[in-house]
């Protein structure tokens, strides 16, 4: 099984602080699957804000974890090929409970379709296999130079 | 009618997550909220270190920061709105520091079935940047 640490995430993704919201992955099947983790912790940024008075994270940033470890689990269909997986759309969010410090995001990425301009992935995010959040996501397969500055953009 | 944001304490949302700058129109039927990119923001250092586009989830979060302007504006103190659901979410072009993030946002209040759908059409200038649609659960505050 292939697992993936923080430094190895970081030469795969461009993603960096305070925006990089995947820990580690720990199980890689091809392109077909991907589970990471993300700790959430009240030493992050966002939580100043959202809110004072009560750490939730937003649930933006969960769906924004979820784009980084789909698009992750595409480049590894991409990475002979150039090309990089830019986010199209997202579609049927929903968001089942509070994710807030000291939990640990388990993220589950599957890919639904692959062809060969678009990408499909079903993700899941789960806490103490509780689900937390799912959504699903299209990614095009990019060739545009600002993507290739950028992957995994927008 | 163009209001600038003074009274930060009716948003929910205090810095780092601020998506909304101004609400430059309030009515019934919906809200227009605008948003000033700029390089000088702390995520910006992460997406990306040599190439910074706004976060399209922060397209997302502006129009959800919009909804949650109109429900306090239009019921001050009165009404609850939880997102329940991102239905749908199309980018169409990035957003760069620089640009002035514009979001025009439909309200559709139904509070019979306690719900308030949101589709809200997002652009820079005239080029269209995302088109999102959103789902709250509604109820009296309290």
């Amino acid at each position: 099984m292939i697992t993936l640490e923080h430094d190895e995430i970081r030469k795969i993704l461009p993603h960096r602080y305070p925006m990089l919201m995947i820990d580690r992955v720990v199980e890689i099947e091809g392109f077909r699957r991907a589970v990471g983790v993300k700790n959430v912790t009240v030493n992050e940024p966002y939580f100043l804000g959202h809110y004072p008075d009560q750490a939730i994270m937003p649930g933006v940033m969960i769906v924004e974890a979820m784009a980084q470890l789909g698009g992750l689990l595409l480049l590894r269909k991409l990475e002979l090929t150039g090309r990089l997986p830019v986010l199209l759309s997202i579609d049927r969010v929903k968001f089942r409970r509070a994710v807030v410090p000291g939990d640990q995001l388990r993220l589950e990425a599957e890919t639904l379709r692959l062809s060969d301009g678009r990408g499909r992935v079903q993700c899941k995010a789960l806490v103490q296999g509780v689900l937390a959040a799912e959504a699903r996501l299209n990614f095009a397969m990019s060739e545009d130079d600002r993507a290739r500055g950028a992957r995994g953009a927008p | 009618m163009t209001l600038a944001v003074r009274d930060r304490s009716r948003l929910k949302h205090p810095a780092p997550l601020v998506a909304l700058d101004q609400i430059v129109e309030l009515t019934s039927a919906g809200i227009r909220t605008v948003k000033a990119v700029s390089g000088n923001e702390a995520f910006f250092a992460g997406h990306f270190p040599d190439f910074p586009i706004f976060p399209g989830v922060f397209i997302v979060e502006a129009v959800h920061q919009a909804a949650q302007a109109y429900v306090a504006e239009q019921w001050p103190g009165e009404v609850h709105a939880r997102l329940t659901e991102i239905s749908s979410v199309r980018f169409l072009s990035p957003v760069r520091p620089g640009e002035v993030l514009e979001i025009a946002a439909r309200c559709d209040v139904r509070l019979d079935d306690g719900e308030l759908l949101v589709r809200a059409d997002c652009a820079c200038r005239e080029r269209p940047v995302a088109v999102v649609a959103l789902r709250y659960a509604v109820r009296p505050a309290g």
